[in-house]
């Protein structure tokens, strides 16, 4: 029998934190085994974060997925592993050193006899040997089906429930195919069994279903920002696949039927974006989404649906650039880059969501403050918002409500007469027609015109229509909430970050706090317009600020300066394509506090 | 119902007196008139280019867009409100060079689009370059010493690309082309109607003169539109004889009429509230 031993695993927050990896070989069903844990971990009511590394190919390579999981909520990820799966060696190669010596590894030294201490001289943990690929043999199951096994072998070492694991993967497979969701059940209560049965280890480390727990949602970010869509009534959705931003696609196309959404995959993003403006111009609410390289080509249309002033929902998903740079990893260096994409000036918003809950309803609000304002809205993300995992609370959809701004109605047009699509009003939002609608005949318009969207070029009309087209700014600034503020109200140090580095940054904070030091946090939504207000209040309460941002040259930092004329004191600043860790976050915000 | 005059916009077009521009427009406004379309149902919606005018002189919805992108544009609009009839005004620049990857897959896709290419073998508004159509030899401020590129065959490429409606008019032949137009219009998928449009100012070769002395109409050959093996041998003729009319013509289902999305009629009209709750369901 095996006796059980109670560590606290995560000493920087005093929480139950539960760091599991799995890595191998692309093909080897990392991603699957990954999606499974942390679904297994969210039915027993507990607080999941995950994040997915992997090359940009389809077959080999090093793919790892990493599932940090506990009874509180996690925000980030952590950089310890305190369960390394290595289906293969180069995944003890290259993670060895995140796993320290109360860690347990699982690899199949049945299948390949090594010593691992001296074929692997970093690594301290203890191997726990399980023949994963003699269990699939005996099942006669193909060679990828080692994942099912490891995770179940998993499951025993951190004592905790079977029925969990059981139970998803019966609803991840069972889809398709009953026989295979049986035979993978089969394979995981295989490796569980022989982690209880034959194994010569103590559980170290263990996490328990928290009873009574609220139902949850584990949704990825982009998840969340097509759920945002669908509630804020989106009708057309076109893009050209390119990662992180396919699975918006993936999404919409396999709901276009039951959301009632036309879905085009297009020949490129140039044609996405510009047939989205057709769709919108006609009256249909549209979004598309592409990462950094697609954004560059969906610019042209941008300032299009700004000459025009039609209706658009752009989402950035970000990686790192320039040109293709790394295709499947992460980093906030567009920022700029959105502020002030295209030739000419002109209105826009440019909104970055820190997580799965601010990606839903800001994109619901993207929908209705692109209508409103007749102008595009560009919605930040990255690979790491897009892709990870989270436990997320349910959406609160009470009071969401659309707004479709000044659309004109038939009989409203009727009434108007010599009806004027760029009319000059106080706001500088002009009431729009549809095409189809009586009395409302006008023309769009990408070359700079006239009230009635005739070619205009003369000096006061150009003047006057610029003047009309900026006034929006007037009622659109009070639209625009300034940066959230977290933690104490006053501390040693705050951190100002935007976008995706909330969760990380918080839960660096919460580490640094737990331990005595004295730190609050100032987090960016939305960046354009720029909160100046909002912002100059909150900044005069910091002492210290940091800012931390994913990306080379710190751009949030380079805005608050051309705004403000007042940047942060202190930058960090990542970018090797990964997001930040927990962990060493906090050290490199101790070490800027001094 | 709608006459041409009518439809004739506040705006005054300001082509170069002769330019083939002005049949194209005298044209689509009798198609327009003939077929007894209502305006306020149809939209045209342009590029960049003196062709890309043509939306302010009709009184209609229209879009003017950017060089190269009026099919996505176009097709936008279709299948958000399929019950507009939508009218795409290119040049041949515009459509066949910049836009080029727009037009191959708007016919492979068979929206539900008319596109007129005003086609006078050069770069107009920008004051005479090289064009896509422009035929080997032909000397421009960007080819001095004759365009050493050969020509592209839009008609050829259309039917390639899986086009229901591939045809070619003539300036010169008002009457016909407005025929044209309105079969196009009556046709269920993407239109191709390529217009060749003498460029009275910047083309000095292939005027209206020379097109007299070799375009024919089909119509007086009974060519068979619905047999691709013949359409493609009309299609790549182009020198001392040049067909005019419809080249190639089948049937194929529209992408409005494939949209799972459109089965309950256009996506403008569907409400746009939903209940979104289902969809959260899924990922508890």
């Amino acid at each position: 029998m095996q006796r059980w031993v109670w560590i606290v695993t995560d000493g920087a927050t005093g929480r139950n934190l539960l760091s599991i990896m799995i890595g191998g070989e692309a093909g080897y069903g990392i991603m699957t085994s990954g999606e499974i844990l942390a679904r297994s971990f969210s039915r027993g009511g507990l607080h999941v974060h995950t994040d997915v590394e992997y090359p940009s190919l389809i077959r080999g390579g090093h793919n790892t997925y990493q599932v940090c999981v506990s009874e509180e909520e996690v925000l980030g990820i952590h950089k310890k592993v305190d369960v390394l799966i290595a289906l293969d060696d180069r995944t003890m190669r290259e993670h060895a050193k995140e796993v320290g010596p109360d860690s347990r590894v699982l690899f199949d030294l049945y299948e390949k006899p090594i010593d691992p201490k001296r074929e692997f001289p970093d690594l301290k943990a203890e191997v726990v040997p399980v023949p994963l690929a003699d269990i699939v043999k005996e099942r006669k199951g193909d060679k990828v089906m080692r994942n099912t096994v490891s995770i179940g072998a998993c499951m025993a070492l951190i004592d905790y429930d079977f029925s969990y694991l059981e139970s998803v993967i019966r609803s991840t497979f069972g889809k398709k195919d009953s026989e295979v969701a049986e035979t993978n059940v089969d394979a995981a209560k295989a490796g569980y069994d022989f982690v209880i049965d034959k194994a010569k280890c103590d559980v170290r480390k263990r996490i328990a279903p928290v009873a009574g727990a609220p139902k949850r949602m584990l949704l990825t970010g982009n998840d969340a920002i097509a759920l945002g869509a669908l509630q804020g009534g989106l009708k057309w959705y076109s893009a050209y696949p390119m990662t992180p931003a396919s699975s918006i696609l993936h999404f919409m196309a396999a709901n276009e039927k039951d959301a009632g959404i036309v879905v085009r995959q297009t020949e490129d993003e140039i044609a996405a974006g510009t047939m989205a403006i057709g769709a919108s111009y006609a009256g249909a609410r549209a979004m598309v989404a592409t990462s950094g390289g697609g954004f560059c080509l969906m610019v042209e249309g941008l300032g299009l649906a700004a000459m025009s002033e039609t209706p658009m929902v752009y989402v950035l998903a970000q990686r790192p650039g320039p040109s293709t740079g790394l295709a499947t990893r992460t980093e906030q260096g567009d920022l700029q880059f959105a502020l002030d994409a295209s030739q000419g000036d002109f209105v826009r918003v440019v909104l970055a969501p820190g997580d799965t809950t601010e990606a839903f309803h800001h994109t619901f609000n993207a929908l209705n403050l692109a209508e409103r304002y007749q102008i595009p809205v560009i919605v930040i993300s990255d690979r790491f918002l897009s892709e990870s995992l989270r436990t997320t609370l349910p959406f609160d959809l009470n009071g969401m409500r659309i707004d479709r701004g000044k659309l004109l109605t038939e009989e409203q047009l009727a009434k108007i007469g010599d009806y004027r699509r760029y009319e000059d009003t106080e706001d500088g939002v002009s009431p729009r027609s549809l095409p189809g609608m009586k009395n409302g005949l006008f023309d769009a318009n990408g070359d700079d015109h006239y009230e009635t969207g005739e070619t205009n070029e003369d000096p006061d009309v150009r003047k006057q229509m610029m003047d009309k087209r900026f006034k929006k700014l007037t009622k659109l600034i009070d639209d625009i909430p300034g940066p959230k503020a977290y933690g104490p109200a006053e501390a040693d140090a705050t951190i100002v970050t935007w976008g995706s580095c909330k969760g990380p940054c918080l839960e660096a904070m919460s580490i640094l706090n737990s331990k005595g030091r004295s730190v609050n946090m100032l987090h960016f939504i939305y960046l354009k317009p720029f909160p100046r207000k909002a912002v100059l209040e909150q900044l005069k309460k910091s002492k210290i600020t940091i800012g931390i941002e994913n990306n080379r040259t710190s751009q949030l930092d380079r805005l608050l300066r051309e705004e403000l004329k007042l940047g942060v004191d202190k930058k960090i600043r990542k970018y090797d394509g990964r997001p930040y860790f927990a962990e060493p976050l906090a050290a490199q915000i101790e070490e800027a506090m001094g | 119902m709608t006459t041409p005059k009518e439809l004739r916009a506040t705006t005054i077009p300001d082509w170069c007196p002769g330019c083939g521009n002005h049949a194209i427009l005298m044209s689509v406004k009798g198609a327009i008139a003939d077929l007894g379309l209502d305006p306020k149902d149809v939209v045209l919606v342009s590029g960049i280019g003196c062709s890309a005018k043509t939306p302010h002189y009709v009184k209609t919805y229209g879009f003017h867009a950017i060089h190269g992108r009026a099919l996505p544009v176009a097709s936008g609009m279709k299948l958000a409100n399929h019950e507009l009839t939508v009218l795409a005004h290119c040049g041949d620049g515009d459509c066949y060079g910049i836009g080029m990857e727009h037009f191959i897959h708007a016919m492979r896709r068979n929206v539900d689009i008319k596109v007129i290419v005003h086609n006078n073998q050069i770069y107009g508004l920008t004051t005479g370059q090289t064009s896509p159509t422009s035929d080997l030899g032909f000397r421009t401020k960007s080819t001095p010493g004759g365009s050493i590129e050969r020509a592209v065959m839009p008609l050829v490429l259309a039917i390639g690309a899986g086009a229901t409606f591939v045809s070619r008019g003539f300036a010169g032949n008002p009457g016909h082309l407005k025929e044209l137009i309105a079969e196009a219009i009556k046709h269920k998928g993407a239109a191709l109607i390529d217009v060749l449009q003498p460029c009275v100012t910047f083309n000095r070769v292939n005027t209206f003169a020379w097109f007299r002395e070799r375009v024919y109409d089909l119509k007086e050959t009974g060519h068979d539109a619905g047999d691709r093996a013949k359409a493609l041998e009309r299609a790549f003729e182009w020198g001392d004889k040049i067909p005019i009319g419809v080249i190639f013509k089948t049937e194929r289902p529209p992408l409005d009429e494939l949209a799972p999305a459109l089965k309950e009629g256009p996506l403008v009209r569907q409400p746009i509230e939903r209940d979104i709750r289902p969809f959260l369901e899924r990922f508890i």
